[in-house]
């Protein structure tokens, strides 16, 4: 009886076909894809070319390109090639969890906010302003610099090697949930009006249902671009504070703190302060060409 | 009292009221407004009866059907459903009576959850009320989509891959899901081709029989409602201005409004039983109503009575059962 | 419309209040106590004589009394004594904000002045080779690390070819020249990241505007369409351009922290960054408040501009 000629697409085909109209986008998503394939290689490459990124050759400091090692050394004698890859899984997978850390939070606030309105809702949407309002870079630096031993954490893990990478992701949730928060809320608030929503307190569902079986199932597009379109700060962020010596400590490699010797490195080792910081440009601007990209073709109307 | 023992009487309202708070922009800013959305409206339905509610948009015919479907609460007036007073009743409370009235919803493009299969759909209420388990539950999903027109084997599609008209043939079926004995269809058909439209009255129909159900038939199509109701009952401003039986309404109007109405349905062309704009002045705001009776600045016939006094719903020369809200109802 | 501007300034000291406690328990949080400082220079201390100055700092008071001790001294104009510099904590700011105003300053106007003429040519000719490049630059601006662009451009024209320092601010005394050749590079750096996001809200403004207005405009006057952009689009896209930009002024703020950091350029942001290193609780937790204050005001006259700008916001309606 369904007659083929009357269906519509599926939204999600939809959108695909608008997504493929970018290309740019398109680039950026193989580029990402091969940059996320490459560095999930890492070890195997390592394994491979018979290095290890960790060992300190004295020797062989900054040396140049070579068979050996394909990029040269780093200031410790390194591989900087493997370093390089080990630095970028580091990265981008700090940059995409710290995201969906929150995105998680945003959404949860944006929801609740959106759906319940009224007082709730302005008394969340105050507190996020507020906490837009506040200057970003000094208070991660002040949260990095926290001694966490102070506030109750046990001295072994503290003193961990993976506690700079939590604490990151920490931090960068704690502050960086607010504009998946206010997309969430305006999202919510729309969908709120649809009759299926409405159909649905008519067959007695309780608020709860209604927000997670019903709406927020149809935020998920949205969702997804906006994370998307976060990662790129995030992982600007994590380079930033790594480089100043408050992210991933070393000697767990990260793209930013590879830099943060650079100031004396650029005199006679130039390129060791190129690479890393080109590469974070580069997974930077796929990022954001890649929600560019999803969010025209999720919501056309959005992007003028 | 003793009639009401007589007829069995699902829904029965007395003096209901609702009204909705605005803000309004004017030059001083912003100033709280009061919607009377409807206002006084007592009526009772019997059990197996089709009702039918028309008026112009803005007349509250949506509203008092959402009221009569338990999303919004009166602001005063009494409401019973089955017997039970529904007023002031807390949403917990109010959860159980659902199972005594559902809606059909207009607009089918978005009455269903896009990210649903149709028997998840389906099988939500059943769930909610904890009836059955799922082998249970999805076998009854599928005997209503046949009772509904549509092959079991549908129940895993997504609504995107159905025809309006098919979507709204789901939305009917969801409705029966909790075996209701009331249902509120705020304009059914309204966004259907005329060629489906009625296909779709014809399922109502079957399914009235087969169900004994009762239907509140929310419409301003005129025609559409000749097809299918037993009563009928014309609103006004938030107010009901006439109510009676089908053919006693189409053939002998009093209420000034309705002859208006019915002035534009030539009985022998069904499709053009559309309200139309044969009225003098602005449509109504239900913001500011006139004083006395609603309809008096746009009556040729208003006397000062008129613009004084609120006619009340009372008998007609008709019978009992026609019932005018108009002052001059009896030389009419 | 002053009841708004009063509601606004109100919450803006709310938060500013809130901050001034958060930050205070947070930079008690950082490592190091300053009584421990003490000992490790001294070490001739006593445990009764470290326990005698706890009492007498007050350092064994709980959190909100400390803060309470602390809030009243600064309300009265004592905001403490920096450890780091061997001076009173305001006299440590006001030079280096001075420096971060100039720096900034000089950034925002060259971002302004390029990224308004970039925004609007690209929103004339929408989707033509001109509008994607405008688009590229300015996605690479947003995307750019800038302590990495800072680092390429010392590469560039102070290890390569020597033109100008890799760091440091013009002595004092200098002539303008002179401290135009520290200057440059720092803000360079900024000025390329903000042209960035600038330009495509100029673009994305007069887009919205020219769309709304061009229409019809041209039909009724006839006018040539260069002159509708220009004169027309950009007096009213400036209107959501401007309230962009007085909130961007908050954030250049602290988003100058780094580049400040990298050239030694003797700035607030370099100031906290040094502070909160250094461990000097008084200059950092002052340095950061004064931060989130000029951040927040930014917010505050971003908010005006919306409210005087577009009348409807001022009367305090709700969305719908």
């Amino acid at each position: 009886m369904s007659n083929p000629s009357m269906r519509s697409n599926s939204p999600f085909l939809l959108a695909m076909r608008r997504f493929k109209r970018h290309k740019l986008a398109i680039a950026s998503f193989g580029l990402l894809l091969t940059m996320i394939v490459l560095v999930i290689f890492a070890p195997f490459l390592e394994q491979m070319l018979g290095v290890d990124g960790n060992q300190v050759n004295l020797f062989n400091q900054k040396s140049a390109p070579s068979a050996e090692h394909w990029l040269g050394t780093d200031e410790l004698g390194r591989d900087v090639l493997v370093r390089l890859m080990h630095g970028g899984r580091i990265s981008l997978f700090t940059g995409l969890i710290a995201a969906l850390a929150a995105a998680t939070v945003g959404t949860v606030v944006g929801l609740f906010a959106g759906y319940f309105g009224g007082r709730l809702d302005a008394i969340l949407m105050r507190f996020t302003d507020s906490v837009i309002a506040l200057p970003l870079l000094p208070l991660l630096i002040v949260l990095a610099a926290i001694d966490l031993k102070k506030i109750g954490l046990p001295d072994s893990v503290a003193e961990s090697d993976m506690v700079s990478f939590y604490r990151i992701i920490v931090i960068v949730a704690l502050v960086g949930w607010t504009t998946v928060a206010r997309l969430v809320r305006g999202a919510t608030l729309s969908l709120k009006e649809r009759e299926f929503v409405m159909a649905a307190e008519g067959v007695g569902a309780s608020h709860m249902h209604i927000m997670f079986k019903h709406i927020f199932p149809n935020l998920i597009s949205p969702i997804i671009v906006a994370v998307t379109l976060s990662v790129g700060n995030v992982i600007l962020l994590e380079s930033v504070l790594s480089f100043l010596g408050l992210g991933i400590q070393p000697p767990m490699p990260s793209w930013g703190n590879m830099l943060t010797n650079a100031q004396e490195l650029i005199w006679d080792a130039p390129m060791l302060a190129v690479y890393p910081g080109l590469l974070i440009f580069i997974t930077v601007i796929s990022f954001n060409f890649l929600g560019d990209g999803l969010q025209d073709a999720f919501d056309p109307k959005a992007e003028v | 009292m003793t009639e009401a023992n007589q007829k069995d009487i699902i829904v029965s309202t007395a003096n209901l009221t609702k009204t909705f708070d605005t803000k309004v922009a004017t030059e001083k800013g912003w100033e709280q407004k009061q919607v009377k959305a409807v206002t006084d409206i007592s009526l009772e339905i019997v059990r197996g009866e089709t009702l039918a509610l028309v008026g112009e948009s803005g007349c509250g015919k949506t509203t008092l059907g959402r009221i009569l479907s338990l999303f919004y609460t009166p602001t005063s007036g009494e409401f019973d459903l089955n017997g039970e007073n529904v007023v002031g009743l807390k949403r917990k409370h109010i959860k159980p009576l659902r199972q005594h009235v559902q809606m059909i919803f207009q607009d089918p493009m978005s009455s269903l959850n896009p990210r649903h299969t149709v028997e998840s759909i389906l099988t939500e209420p059943m769930k909610i009320f904890g009836s059955g388990n799922a082998e249970e539950n999805r076998k009854k999903a599928g005997d209503l989509l046949e009772s509904a027109g549509l092959p079991r084997e549908d129940l895993r599609k997504y609504p995107h891959e159905f025809s309006g008209g098919q979507r709204q043939r789901i939305t009917i079926a969801r409705a029966l899901a909790l075996n209701p004995a009331f249902i509120v269809a705020d304009e059914p058909v309204s966004a259907l081709d005329v060629s489906v439209q009625s296909q779709i009255l014809n399922l109502m129909k079957d399914l009235r029989e087969e169900f004994n159900l009762t239907y509140l038939f929310i419409s301003h199509d005129l025609a559409v409602v000749h097809h299918l109701a037993d009563r009928i009952a014309v609103m006004y401003l938030g107010r009901i201005v006439e109510i009676a039986p089908r053919d006693s309404l189409f053939e002998h109007a009093v209420h000034p409004y309705t002859r208006a109405l019915l002035g534009s349905v030539p009985t022998v062309k069904p499709n053009k039983g559309k309200i139309g704009r044969i009225l003098q002045g602005d449509p109504p705001s239900p913001i500011d109503p006139p004083a006395g009776c609603p309809f008096n600045p746009r009556c040729a016939h208003a006397t000062d009575l008129c613009r004084q006094e609120v006619p009340t719903l009372d008998v007609s020369r008709m019978g009992a059962a026609h019932q005018v809200a108009c002052h001059l109802k009896d030389e009419l | 419309m002053r009841r708004f501007l009063f509601m606004r300034g109100l919450q803006s000291l709310i938060v500013l209040m809130v901050m001034s406690f958060v930050i205070y328990g947070l930079i008690g949080l950082m490592p190091g106590d300053p009584i421990d400082l003490m000992i490790s220079a001294d070490p001739k201390m006593t445990a009764a004589d470290a326990a005698r100055l706890r009492t007498l700092y007050g350092l064994d008071l709980p959190l909100y009394q400390r803060y309470l001790n602390w809030l009243t001294a600064a309300l009265s104009g004592d905001l403490g004594y920096s450890r780091l510099f061997g001076q009173p904590v305001l006299d440590v700011l006001f030079p280096a904000l001075k420096n971060s105003l100039m720096l900034l300053g000089t950034a925002f106007v060259m971002a302004v002045v390029i990224a308004i003429p970039l925004g609007t040519f690209a929103a004339s000719k929408p989707r033509s080779a001109t509008d994607y490049s405008v688009n590229l630059l300015a996605f690479a601006g947003i995307s750019i690390p800038s302590f990495w662009l800072a680092l390429m451009l010392i590469m560039f024209f102070s290890v390569s070819l020597g033109w100008l320092p890799a760091g440091g601010i013009a002595p004092d005394g200098s002539g303008f020249l002179e401290s135009l050749r520290y200057i440059v590079l720092p803000a360079i750096t900024l000025t390329i990241v903000s042209i960035g996001s600038y330009s495509r809200y100029v673009r994305s403004s007069m887009l919205e505007v020219l769309r709304q207005d061009y229409i019809r405009t041209a039909k009724a006057k006839g006018a040539s369409r260069m002159r509708i952009v220009w004169l027309h689009g950009l007096r009213n896209a400036m209107i959501p351009v401007v309230t962009i930009l007085a909130l961007d002024f908050g954030f250049l703020f602290s988003g100058a922290l780094v580049t400040e950091t990298i050239y030694s350029w003797p700035g607030m942001g370099k100031l906290i960054f040094d502070a909160v290193m250094g461990n000097d609780f008084n200059l950092a937790l002052v340095a950061l408040l004064f931060a989130t204050a000029v951040t927040l005001t930014g917010n505050l006259l971003a908010d005006l501009c919306y409210a005087w700008l577009d009348p409807r916001i001022v009367i305090g309606g709700d969305e719908k």
